[in-house]
């Protein structure tokens, strides 16, 4: 998988939406990707946080379930 | 609308978390098309939660708003209680919204992406708006009121600027705001003593002087002549020094009127 097709799957899109980073050469691809992962980690970690701190407020034996219910 | 690259270049680096200098790899994309690929990250940071957004809205369908209120201010949190929002009736939203205190509510615009909550920002009356504006601009929170100002309705950045009193505040929530003809049609409207203490503040910073020319570029002809009055009273070389900035960045733009006058 080259880097704009991995690119297109970070942002869940096609690679067609992906033409104008075509005239980027693979090293800015490259980079272009390492900064759009490093931006979903750092949401979903605080995305997860957020969370955790919500279910703190459920007692302990409601938590496993409230988290399934909410598919996480 | 003609996108300012540097404008996205500001938003898109907040975005990745990087500085500026580290996204040069971008330099063969223009402001349009930086533009479209911060809205496709920032649509896809929102939508990999969607199915966890929608279970939690869904669940307070039902319950009375104070409830929800309360909930999302004692449980759920800033991070949450914004993106759920996405996947609530704005009506409710707009309920909620005007329920809580307005640190709690700073805190949710500071989580919202102002693009996916225009029915609520149409919706939520001005006044909940006020305080949340001076919170933002006591924080220094430019990126956040520039995000905004695209997206809410004219009259309410009208009546939410006048909680701006520094004349470099304005400058600043300006440069993040990509809107430059509103900003230009809001500015125009301030009374000649307020536009000279732009054009100071504007002088006194490089980076604010590009903004203020950006600004003057979006401006009518008629207004464009009364800023290069106003400028040449304030100083008579001022106009001379944004001609070579222009030249300088090869920043290009309607200024025709401004230096004709």
């Amino acid at each position: 998988m080259n880097h704009l097709e991995q690119i297109a799957r970070e942002l869940k899109t096609t690679t067609k939406n992906m033409e104008l980073l075509q005239a980027m050469d693979e090293t800015s691809q490259r980079k272009l990707l390492e900064h759009i992962q490093h931006a979903h980690k750092t949401n979903e970690k605080h995305i997860y946080k957020s969370m955790e701190q919500a279910l703190e407020h459920f007692p302990r034996m409601l938590r496993g379930p409230v988290k399934r219910i909410f598919g996480l | 609308m003609n996108i300012d690259r540097a404008t996205e270049m500001r938003r898109l680096s907040r975005l990745l978390q990087q500085d500026e200098d580290s996204l040069d790899y971008l330099s063969s994309l223009d402001g349009a098309g930086l533009q479209k690929v911060r809205n496709l990250i920032q649509n896809s940071l929102i939508d990999e939660f969607s199915p966890l957004f929608t279970k939690i809205a869904a669940s307070g369908k039902l319950a009375p708003d104070s409830l929800s209120a309360l909930l999302a201010r004692k449980v759920f949190g800033p991070t949450l209680t914004a993106n759920i929002g996405y996947y609530t009736a704005t009506k409710k939203v707009v309920k909620m919204a005007s329920m809580f205190d307005t640190e709690f509510l700073s805190d949710v615009a500071r989580e919202q992406v102002p693009e996916r909550a225009q029915d609520m920002l149409k919706a939520l009356p001005v006044d909940v708006m006020r305080g949340v504006t001076r919170n933002l601009l006591q924080n220094k929170d430019y990126h956040i009121m520039g995000d905004f100002t695209d997206y809410l309705p004219e009259d309410k950045v009208r009546t939410l600027m006048e909680e701006i009193s520094d004349p470099t505040d304005h400058l600043r929530v300006s440069s993040y705001a990509q809107r430059k003809d509103r900003i230009a049609h809001l500015t125009i409207s301030f009374d000649d003593d307020m536009l000279k203490d732009l054009i100071v503040a504007a002088f006194s910073h490089d980076d604010l002087l590009q903004e203020v020319s950006l600004v003057i570029a979006a401006m009518q002809a008629n207004d464009q002549k009364r800023m290069a009055k106003l400028t040449d009273e304030v100083n008579s070389e001022y106009r001379s020094r944004v001609k070579n900035l222009l030249d300088e960045k090869g920043i290009e733009g309607n200024f025709e009127a401004y230096f004709a006058a």
